[in-house]
């Protein structure tokens, strides 16, 4: 007997964030008037302008190439095309549900193949950068998550710069007898994610529901991103054996900036460590080409300490509790603008006779739920917020407060 | 009709949103702290504006221009005074006052428009030469260099020591050609295919003893040298300058990271003056370009074209600062 319980964890868009206080001072026309124009691109395709053309490239697995099939087991193996020449089933299935979609931002260009000198200029790319599933072990089941994250990337094809990104993130839950195929079933929910019909929990009609929310970014918007986000020594300890320290910070690194770009409507930069040397990031197209895109200097960044997590365990409820020490400055600055220690804590029934591994599953909770607030809490600072779940309190507050008011959208 | 006009500034200014993500522009950062007195006002504000788009350009000259430096410090009062003229695009990433110490500091990202600017900075250099009516011609003979055999040096039994001997397979490419020929022609340089100009210095520039010298070494023998030389100064027309050089691509390699192909080549260049009994008067290298690609003939080629350029560029800044 198999129970499958599916939910799905949205990772809203981040774009177009405009900022007060910054002026465009090379362009004579007035922004507000770009703003407004804009806008009416994107109400009125077709009527007053052209949208701009767009060139799909197909999916893409970030980092090194040779490691794609390793890292991405089910999508590469889906995802081949049927012959030389012939667009792989997600790629053509992604870019027929786009085609038929009505009000996108963007006119899909035609044809197999983009052609900067003649085509347009301008590409995107579905890339994949997780792929995983993790398992808990209970008395007589397994509780697994499944869970992809993916960037869509546009870029210049010209000079491989990258010019936007709108960070995804799904996940699908089920739970498996311990008679069941554990390996069978973590394919076959990976899989699910990745099925190209109109449900709303899978990959595609998450990234086309954000591409239809979005657009490209003003060049003169501050661009924003997490520099580092490490496990302290205290912490580092109480990861799960079974899981890396890099491969750990690369997912809540990806996390972190997901969060910051939905929540907090900043225009982030993607997380790279694991997958980018100096300024560049790199990928497979499905079809095998490689790609290299450079990526924007960051205007001001973060970097994120986990220093602990805390376990408070009671007859049938642990309290689990993650702590991080968060700093943020102008790239080219020493001066921290944020600089304090946040804590989060979460509570989780216990059943008699589960004997979970570890503790963390309610880490990883604790920490998640920190990080989406942290994002909440610099678009809209709550005072209450901050006396409970920072060390400086109210002057915290007041930092979060002027970045909001620095930095929010018009 | 009104319709159309609001349809045309709207089209006009759509383009201006959607395209700017320029391919010739370099962006950079300008840090500057400015000193002012008592409060800080607008003039004060603008300045510093201005200063951090200037430390932003020279930041670009010093890392990737620094042959156009002399030509810089020529006109910078100039740039200094149009600074938004060179710039495609400029954002004011942070303003801090610090009233204790009377410092504005200001951070500014600035696009640069590349093209524009290197043609102000060359015509600078230029402008300083004598005024002279000739038209300034320009040929070259720049040859891509594979190895083909290589002797290592060593103590022989007997005990004497053998140098080592490289011998090249050297050849001109397209590659080569069109990225030198358009730097070249964007600084305002007749450019003048060797090849042409062959049977007009009846063979004494001939390009295959160019070729045959750089397989058997690093230098071109005095004969080659002087016959191309005298050849081009005999020109009724005659070409000002030769510009000569090597670029030596080694064994392609992996790169870890994204898997394509990288090629490394060291470039050696030199530009004579002809009307200087065969002077150098620019030269550059070595040094060494990686080009990538997702075939070794791709990224061979990318790595010529990348070396071709910016060996061109240097020898260039050079040529123009010594206002010859």
């Amino acid at each position: 007997m198999r129970n499958t319980i599916i939910s799905v964890n949205l990772i809203q868009p981040l774009f177009f964030a405009t900022f007060p206080g910054v002026k465009v001072l090379a362009i004579k026309s007035p922004l507000w008037l770009l703003r407004v124009i804009a806008t009416l691109c994107l109400m009125q395709p077709g009527e007053l302008l052209a949208q701009p053309t767009i060139y799909f490239a197909g999916l893409s697995y970030l980092g090194e190439a040779k490691h794609a099939k390793a890292n991405y087991p089910v999508v590469t193996s889906i995802n081949v095309s049927p012959g030389k020449g012939q667009a792989a089933p997600l790629d053509k299935a992604f870019r027929t549900m786009l085609e038929q979609t009505a009000g996108l931002p963007y006119k899909i260009a035609a044809g197999e193949k983009g052609d900067y000198e003649s085509g347009p200029a301008i590409a995107m790319t579905l890339a994949i950068e997780r792929e995983t599933v993790s398992v808990d072990k209970f008395p007589d089941y397994y509780k697994l998550v499944a869970e992809i994250s993916a960037q869509i990337l546009f870029f210049d094809f010209q000079s491989m710069r990258l010019i936007a990104s709108i960070p995804l993130d799904i996940a699908r839950n089920d739970v498996v007898s311990v008679y069941d195929d554990l390996a069978l079933a973590k394919e076959t929910n990976v899989k699910a994610l990745y099925q190209p019909d109109n449900s709303d929990i899978n990959l595609f009609t998450i990234a086309r529901d954000r591409i239809l929310e979005s657009h490209l970014p003003e060049e003169d918007a501050l661009r924003f991103k997490v520099d580092t986000l490490s496990f302290g020594d205290k912490a580092a300890p109480l990861l799960p054996p079974s899981l890396a320290v890099n491969p750990l910070s690369q997912t809540f690194g990806q996390y972190f900036t997901a969060q910051l770009a939905q929540n907090a409507r900043l225009n982030m930069v993607p997380y790279t460590k694991g997958y980018a040397i100096g300024n560049k990031m790199s990928g497979r197209m499905s079809n095998g080409d490689v790609y290299q895109l450079a990526l924007p200097e960051p205007d001001y960044v973060f970097d994120l300490t986990v220093t602990n997590f805390k376990v408070m365990k009671k007859t049938n409820k642990n309290l689990y509790a993650a702590r991080v020490l968060l700093n943020a400055r102008e790239a080219t600055d020493t001066d921290l603008l944020i600089n304090d220690y946040f804590h989060y804590a979460v509570p989780m029934l216990v059943s008699k006779n589960q004997s979970s591994e570890t503790d963390w599953p309610g880490y990883e909770d604790a920490l998640e739920m920190l990080l989406l607030d942290i994002a909440h809490q610099l678009k809209a600072p709550e005072k209450k917020w901050f006396d409970t779940h920072t060390q400086q309190k109210r002057k915290t507050y007041q930092t979060f407060t002027a970045w909001s008011e620095q930095f929010n959208e018009m | 009709m009104k319709c159309s006009n609001l349809t045309a500034k709207l089209w006009l200014i759509f383009i201006i949103v959607f395209s700017a993500f320029p391919a010739t522009s370099a962006e950079y950062k300008g840090v500057v702290e400015y000193p002012y007195s008592g409060w800080l006002d607008d003039d004060e504000r603008a300045a510093a504006y201005a200063e951090a788009k200037l430390k932003a350009v020279e930041t670009w000259l010093a890392k990737t221009q620094q042959y156009q430096l002399p030509n810089f410090a020529l006109i910078k009062d100039d740039i200094s005074a149009n600074i938004d003229d060179y710039l495609l695009q400029s954002t004011v990433i942070s303003k801090k006052e610090n009233k204790d110490d009377n410092l504005f500091r200001v951070v500014m990202r600035v696009s640069i428009n590349e093209s524009k600017l290197l043609a102000k900075l060359t015509e600078a250099g230029r402008g300083q030469a004598a005024p002279s009516n000739e038209d300034q011609y320009i040929t070259f003979v720049f040859v891509a260099r594979e190895l083909a055999s290589r002797i290592e040096a060593k103590d022989t039994q007997s005990g004497d020591f053998q140098r080592g001997e490289n011998t090249w397979q050297a050849t001109t490419t397209n590659e080569v050609d069109s990225a030198v020929g358009a730097v070249f022609s964007a600084a305002n340089y007749y450019v003048i295919d060797a090849a042409l100009l062959e049977e007009e210095t009846e063979g004494q520039l001939d390009v295959n003893n160019f070729i045959m010298d750089y397989e058997q070494g690093d230098d071109l023998t005095p004969a080659t040298k002087r016959d191309a030389i005298r050849g081009l100064r005999g020109l009724l027309d005659p070409v000002q300058y030769l510009a000569i050089g090597t670029l030596d691509v080694d064994e392609h390699s992996t790169d870890d990271v994204s898997g394509l192909y990288q090629v490394p080549v060291s470039v050696t260049a030199k530009i004579l003056a002809i009307k200087r009994r065969g002077a150098a008067v620019a030269s550059v290298g070595p040094v060494q370009y990686i080009g990538l690609g997702p075939t070794p003939i791709v990224a061979k080629n990318n790595a010529l074209k990348l070396a071709a350029e910016k060996m061109a560029a240097g020898l260039i800044g050079q040529l123009s600062s010594k206002s010859i």
